[in-house]
C-alpha cells in the first residue's frame, strides 16, 4: 500500500515569534524553521506501517520555497521513500495547496494519505478536509489511533466530548493528533541514507494548476497584554479579592 | 570560507538537540547522575540505535566515517545537555586509541562492540605526580610468563565505573623508555578501584594495577604518535562540548536578565550588564571559530606537517576554550545573582562543567606555558 | 447578502456555541438562518428557532445524517449555500472538522477561528498560537467561516424564527460511524463554563483531580486539564485545555499545578480574571494571572473549598 505524507516547514515549536514594527507580518528573519509538529507526527505513523509492512512505499511532499527541501530531507531520513516538492512561494493559502496536493495525489494514487491536522503558523487545520473534498476521499481529522485493514482504515478521533472512531473506505485521509504517536530521532545512518533517496521538485505549471489569491492579509497585531497581576498571601485573600476586587464568584 | 554546516551535519545537530530538549533536562540528567550507575543504560542503547556510537569508526567496522567536524556536531549538542553518558571515554579516548592504534584483530573485535552499545571502555592515562605529562608515568608493563602484566596507579579515570575494558598507558614491558598502550579486562584479578563521583556530576576513579594481565595495543610498544592523535581528537570533543555550554549559559544569562528585576525594572537594562554579556558573546564566538579552525585542520592528513599543525591548532583551542570559559562561566554565575551559586540551578553545573573541561588534557595554563616554550624555542 | 449558520448539536439539545456563532454573525448585519442536520433532530430544530436574530431554521433531518459525518453533511451544506453568502460554523470538532470541506467544494478559501468581525469581508484571527492577530480580507464572493465561540458572548434566547424541513438526502458510502466514548458529566460544558479549575502536572495523578470537583461544584465550575495532565493519563483528553485542545475564555480560570507553557497560555489567556495556583514562584503562569498564590495545591484546594 502507498502512504502519501505531507510536511510543513514552519517556525520550531520552541520559537518565541515577534509582529514586525510596522505590522505588515511576523517576523520571520533567522528563526529556525523546522517541519510542522503535526507533520511529524504523520511521518511517524507511515513508518510504523511501513515498519508493520502495511505501506510497502511513502511518499513524503511539502508544498513551498525551495527550503522546505531541508524539511523533505527530515522526512527521508525519518524512513519516507521518496520526496516531492512543489515549489511555490505565491498563493499558499489552504486551498491552493489542497489543489497542488489534490494533483500529486492524483499522479501518485496513495491508498491512504496521512497529514498533521494544523499548521502551528497558520493554525487552519483545513488543508487535510480540503484535499479531501478536491479528492473525493473520506476524512477523519484528530486522529489518535489509526488502524488499517484490507480496504478500509478504522481512527479513532479526539473530539469535543470524548472519543470517536469512524471507519473509512481506502482511498482516505487522515490527519493527526497529538496523541496519535510519538516521533522518533533520526538517527545518523538513516540520516545518510536520506542524501541518496530521491527529492523531485515540480512547478504548480507542472502540475497544472493555476492558483489565485482567495484571501489578503492586511496586517498582524500582537494581542492585547495583560496588566500584570498581584499574588495574594493566603487562600482567604484570594477569596476576598475574587468576590469583592474582581466580582466574579 | 564556507563554514555553513552540511546537510548531514546540519540534521545530525537538529536530532541530537531534539534528543536533548525533549529527554535531558536538566531534572532528568541530575536524576541520571545521581543513580547508582551514574547515567542512563537506556540512553546508551538509544545513542547505539541512532549511530552516534558508530559515528567516528571506519565502515569496515561498523562505522559511520565521520570526521572531527562531525564528532564537533555531535558534542556541542550533547555539551548541551550535559550529558553524563560514559560517551567521550568509550568512544573518543579508549575507541579512537584502538582505532587508531590496535591490530586489525583488535579493531574487529573491540570496536563492533562499542558501535553495538555492548561494550563501554575508560583510558587510564594520567597519574598523581605525571600532571599532564604523560611522558612522565610510572604505571609499567613487564613480561610474566607468556604474557604481559601492568602494574602502577592511575588517577581520576574517567567512567572507569562503567567500563567493560581499559586501554591503559603504561612504559612499555621492552624497557625502552617507551610509552605503549595496553588493553585490560575493567573486572580483571589485580584491578583495585576506587571509584567516586566527580565535580561536574560525573564518575571517574583510581585504579591500582597488581600484576593485571594486559595485551599490548597494536604491533607497536610505540604509542606516543597514537596518544597525541587521541588527544588532539579529545580536546576537539571537550572544546565543542564547552562550546554548546558557554552557548547555553549566554542564553540563560540574557534570558534571566531580562526577567530578573531589581528597583522595578529588568537587570537587563543596566549597562555594566550589556557590557558582561557581549563580551560572554565576544568569548563564545572566539571559542567557536577556534573549534572550527582546530577541527578542520585535525582531519588534515598525516604528514608530517600536518601533524604538526594539528598538534598546534589544538594547544591553541585548549587555551582559548579555557579563557572563554572562565569568563562565560563566572560572568553567567554572577549574574544570576545568589541563584548561581545553588545546586538546583543548572548554571552551576554548567560552570562545574567547563571547569572540569579545563582540567582535561591540560589547562589553558599549560598549553599557553607549551605554546610559549615552542615559541622561544623555535 | 444571508448567512447561513451551521448548528452544533448532538440530535438533543442544541450546544451554547450555536449562540455565540449566531452573535459572531449578528455583526454582519445580514438575515440568518440556521442550518440543523441531523436525525430526530425535531427538538434541536425548536430550541434553534429561539435564538434571537434568526429569521430560518432549516432543518434536514435524516438517518444519514445521524452522526453528522463531514462527508455527506459537506455536500448538502455546500448546495444549500447557493442561497446564502456566508456559510458559519462554531469552532467545535465539528465545524472545523466540516467547513473546510464545505469551502472547497465551494472553490472559496475558508477563514478560522475568527475573533473578531471588522466588516462584511474582514476579520481577525489568532496565528501562532495566539501571539499574534491578524486581520485578513476574504476575496471571494462566499464566505466560509468558523468562529472561536470564546471571544463573543452568546446570542439571546426571544427569537421566534420559521422552521422549513429540508429533503435533501446526500448518502454517504465512503464513511461509517464505529463507535463513541463520551464522557457525561453534569458539569457545565467547557467551552461554555463561566468559571474553570485545571489541573496540571502538579495535581500528581487522576485521583487527586477529585479536590478540584470539589471546588468546581462549589462554584458551579466546569474542570480542564493541560496537556501534560492528559498525557500522564490523568484525566481523558476532552478536558485540555491549549493551542490544540479546548480554547476557553471564561470569566474565571483557576489554573492549579499549572507551569503555564505557551501552548496552554494560547487555550486560556483570553480569560476575563485568571488565578494561579503553584509553589514554583517562577512558573510562567504567575506572568498571565492577575492573582497568583505561591503555595501548595494540596493544602490550598480543600481550604479553598471550604471558604466558598
Amino acid at each position: 500500500m502507498k502512504v502519501l505524507v505531507t510536511v510543513k516547514r514552519v517556525i520550531d515549536y520552541n520559537v518565541k515569534i515577534r509582529v514586525k514594527p510596522d505590522g505588515s507580518d511576523v517576523d520571520l528573519t533567522n528563526v529556525k524553521m523546522a517541519v510542522n509538529p503535526f507533520c511529524e507526527i504523520a511521518v511517524e505513523e507511515a513508518v510504523r506501517m511501513k515498519e508493520k509492512g502495511i505501506a510497502s512505499e511513502i511518499v513524503v511532499v511539502s508544498v513551498g520555497a525551495s527550503e522546505a527541501q531541508e524539511q523533505l530531507r527530515t522526512a527521508l531520513a525519518l524512513g519516507a521513500d521518496r520526496a516531492i516538492l512543489v515549489e511555490t512561494t505565491a498563493n499558499t493559502e489552504s486551498l491552493n495547496v489542497a489543489k497542488l496536493l489534490a494533483k500529486v495525489v492524483e499522479q501518485e494514487q496513495p491508498s491512504l494519505v496521512i497529514m498533521g491536522k494544523q499548521a502551528i503558523d497558520s493554525d487552519n487545520n483545513q488543508t487535510g478536509q480540503m484535499l479531501a473534498a478536491l479528492c473525493d476521499m473520506p476524512q477523519a481529522t484528530f486522529a489518535s489511533e489509526v488502524s488499517v485493514t484490507d480496504n478500509s482504515v478504522a481512527v479513532t478521533r479526539e473530539i469535543d466530548g470524548g472519543l470517536q472512531t469512524l471507519s473509512l473506505r481506502l482511498p482516505a485521509i487522515v490527519t493527526t493528533d497529538l496523541r496519535l504517536n510519538e516521533p522518533r530521532y533520526a538517527s545518523l545512518p538513516n540520516i545518510m541514507k536520506a542524501k541518496r533517496k530521491p527529492l523531485a521538485t515540480v512547478t504548480p505549471d507542472d502540475l497544472g494548476v493555476t492558483l489565485s489569491a482567495h484571501t489578503q492579509l492586511l496586517g498582524v497585531n500582537p494581542p492585547p497584554q495583560r496588566s500584570a497581576g498581584v499574588k495574594v498571601k493566603s487562600v482567604a485573600e484570594l477569596v476576598d479579592k475574587l468576590k469583592n476586587e474582581a466580582k466574579v464568584i | 570560507m564556507d563554514f555553513a554546516l552540511n546537510d548531514i551535519q546540519q540534521m545530525l545537530k537538529d536530532s541530537a538537540g531534539k534528543f536533548i530538549h525533549n529527554d535531558y533536562d536538566f531534572e532528568t540528567r541530575q536524576k541520571y547522575s545521581h543513580s547508582e550507575l551514574g547515567y542512563s543504560e537506556d540512553n546508551w542503547q538509544l545513542f547505539a540505535e541512532l549511530g552516534w556510537l558508530a559515528l567516528p569508526f571506519a565502515e569496515e567496522f561498523g562505522g559511520l566515517d565521520g570526521n572531527a567536524t562531525d564528532l564537533m556536531v555531535l558534542m556541542t549538542e550533547l555539551g548541551k545537555g550535559l550529558i553524563v553518558e560514559p560517551y567521550l571515554s568509550t568512544v573518543v579516548l579508549a575507541g579512537n586509541a584502538i582505532q587508531r592504534g590496535g591490530t586489525a584483530e583488535q579493531k574487529e573485535a573491540l570496536i563492533g562492540g562499542i558501535v553495538g552499545g555492548e561494550l563501554k571502555l575508560a583510558f587510564a592515562g594520567l597519574e598523581a605526580q605525571s600532571a599532564t605529562d604523560i611522558s612522565s608515568i610510572n604505571t609499567q608493563a613487564s613480561t610474566a610468563g607468556s604474557g604481559l602484566v601492568l602494574n602502577g596507579k592511575k588517577q581520576v579515570v574517567l567512567h572507569a565505573q562503567s567500563a567493560d575494558k581499559l586501554v591503559v598507558a603504561a612504559r612499555s614491558h621492552n624497557n625502552n623508555g617507551n610509552i605503549a598502550l595496553y588493553l585490560v579486562d575493567a573486572n580483571a584479578e589485580g584491578v583495585a578501584a576506587h571509584h567516586y563521583p566527580t565535580n561536574d556530576g560525573a564518575r571517574a576513579s583510581d585504579l591500582t594495577f597488581t600484576n593485571v594481565a594486559a595485551e599490548l595495543l597494536g604491533d607497536s610498544d610505540d604509542a606516543a604518535a597514537v596518544i597525541q592523535a587521541v588527544l588532539n581528537d579529545a580536546i576537539v570533543a571537550v572544546s565543542a562540548e564547552a562550546v554548546g555550554v558557554m552557548d547555553k549559559m549566554l542564553a540563560a544569562t540574557v534570558e534571566y536578565t531580562k526577567v530578573r528585576k531589581q528597583f522595578d525594572v529588568p537587570i537587563s537594562t543596566f549597562q555594566i550588564l550589556q557590557h558582561n554579556m557581549v563580551d560572554m558573546f565576544m568569548e563564545c564566538e572566539q571559542a567557536r571559530s577556534m573549534l572550527y579552525y582546530a577541527a578542520i585542520t585535525i582531519g588534515g592528513g598525516n604528514s608530517e606537517e600536518q601533524v604538526a599543525e594539528a598538534n598546534k591548532a589544538s594547544q591553541f583551542l585548549k587555551w582559548k576554550v579555557g579563557q572563554a570559559a572562565r569568563l562565560v562561566g563566572q560572568t553567567a554565575v554572577q549574574l544570576h545573582g545568589g541563584m548561581g551559586v545553588t545546586d538546583e540551578l543548572d548554571v552551576g553545573h554548567m560552570f562545574k562543567r567547563l571547569t572540569m573541561i579545563n582540567t582535561l588534557f591540560g589547562s589553558m595554563d599549560i598549553h599557553l606555558d607549551n605554546l610559549v616554550k615552542q615559541r622561544q624555542a623555535a | 447578502m444571508a448567512i447561513l449558520v451551521i448548528a452544533e448539536h448532538d440530535n438533543q439539545q442544541l450546544k451554547p456555541a450555536t449562540l455565540n456563532t449566531v452573535n459572531a454573525a449578528s455583526q454582519l448585519n445580514q438575515p440568518i438562518s440556521i442550518l440543523v442536520i441531523g436525525s430526530d433532530c425535531q427538538a434541536v430544530a425548536e430550541q434553534a428557532s429561539a435564538v434571537s436574530g434568526v429569521d430560518t431554521i432549516l432543518v434536514a433531518d435524516n438517518a444519514v445524517y445521524q452522526h453528522q459525518l463531514a462527508e455527506n453533511t459537506a455536500k448538502l451544506i455546500a448546495e444549500l449555500a447557493s442561497d446564502f453568502d456566508y456559510v458559519i460554523a462554531a469552532g467545535t470538532t465539528t465545524g472545523k472538522n466540516t467547513l473546510p470541506r464545505v469551502a472547497a467544494l465551494l472553490d472559496v478559501a475558508q477563514i478560522s477561528d475568527i475573533v473578531a468581525v471588522k466588516s462584511a469581508d474582514t476579520f481577525v484571527r489568532p496565528i501562532y498560537a495566539g501571539n499574534a492577530l491578524a486581520t485578513i480580507q476574504s476575496l471571494d464572493s462566499k464566505k466560509v467561516i468558523t468562529v472561536r465561540t470564546s471571544a463573543f458572548d452568546a446570542a439571546g434566547t426571544d427569537g421566534s424564527a420559521t422552521i422549513t424541513p429540508c429533503g435533501l438526502v446526500h448518502a454517504n458510502a465512503q464513511s461509517e460511524f464505529v463507535s463513541e466514548e463520551l464522557a457525561v458529566s453534569e458539569r457545565p460544558e467547557l467551552t461554555a463554563a463561566s468559571v474553570i479549575i485545571s489541573g496540571g502536572r502538579g495535581m500528581g495523578n487522576g485521583e487527586n483531580f477529585s479536590l478540584l470537583e470539589k471546588v468546581a461544584d462549589k462554584l458551579g465550575a466546569a474542570v480542564g486539564a493541560s496537556r501534560a495532565a492528559v498525557d500522564a493519563g490523568f484525566v481523558p483528553n476532552d478536558m485540555q485545555v491549549g493551542q490544540t485542545g479546548k480554547i476557553v475564555a471564561p470569566d474565571l480560570y483557576i489554573a492549579v499545578g499549572i507551569s503555564g507553557a505557551i501552548q496552554h497560555q494560547a487555550g486560556m489567556k483570553d480569560s476575563k480574571v485568571i488565578v494561579a495556583i503553584n509553589k514554583d514562584e517562577e512558573a510562567p503562569i504567575f506572568q498571565i494571572a492577575d492573582y497568583g498564590l505561591v503555595a501548595d495545591l494540596f493544602e490550598v484546594l480543600p481550604e479553598l473549598e471550604s471558604l466558598l
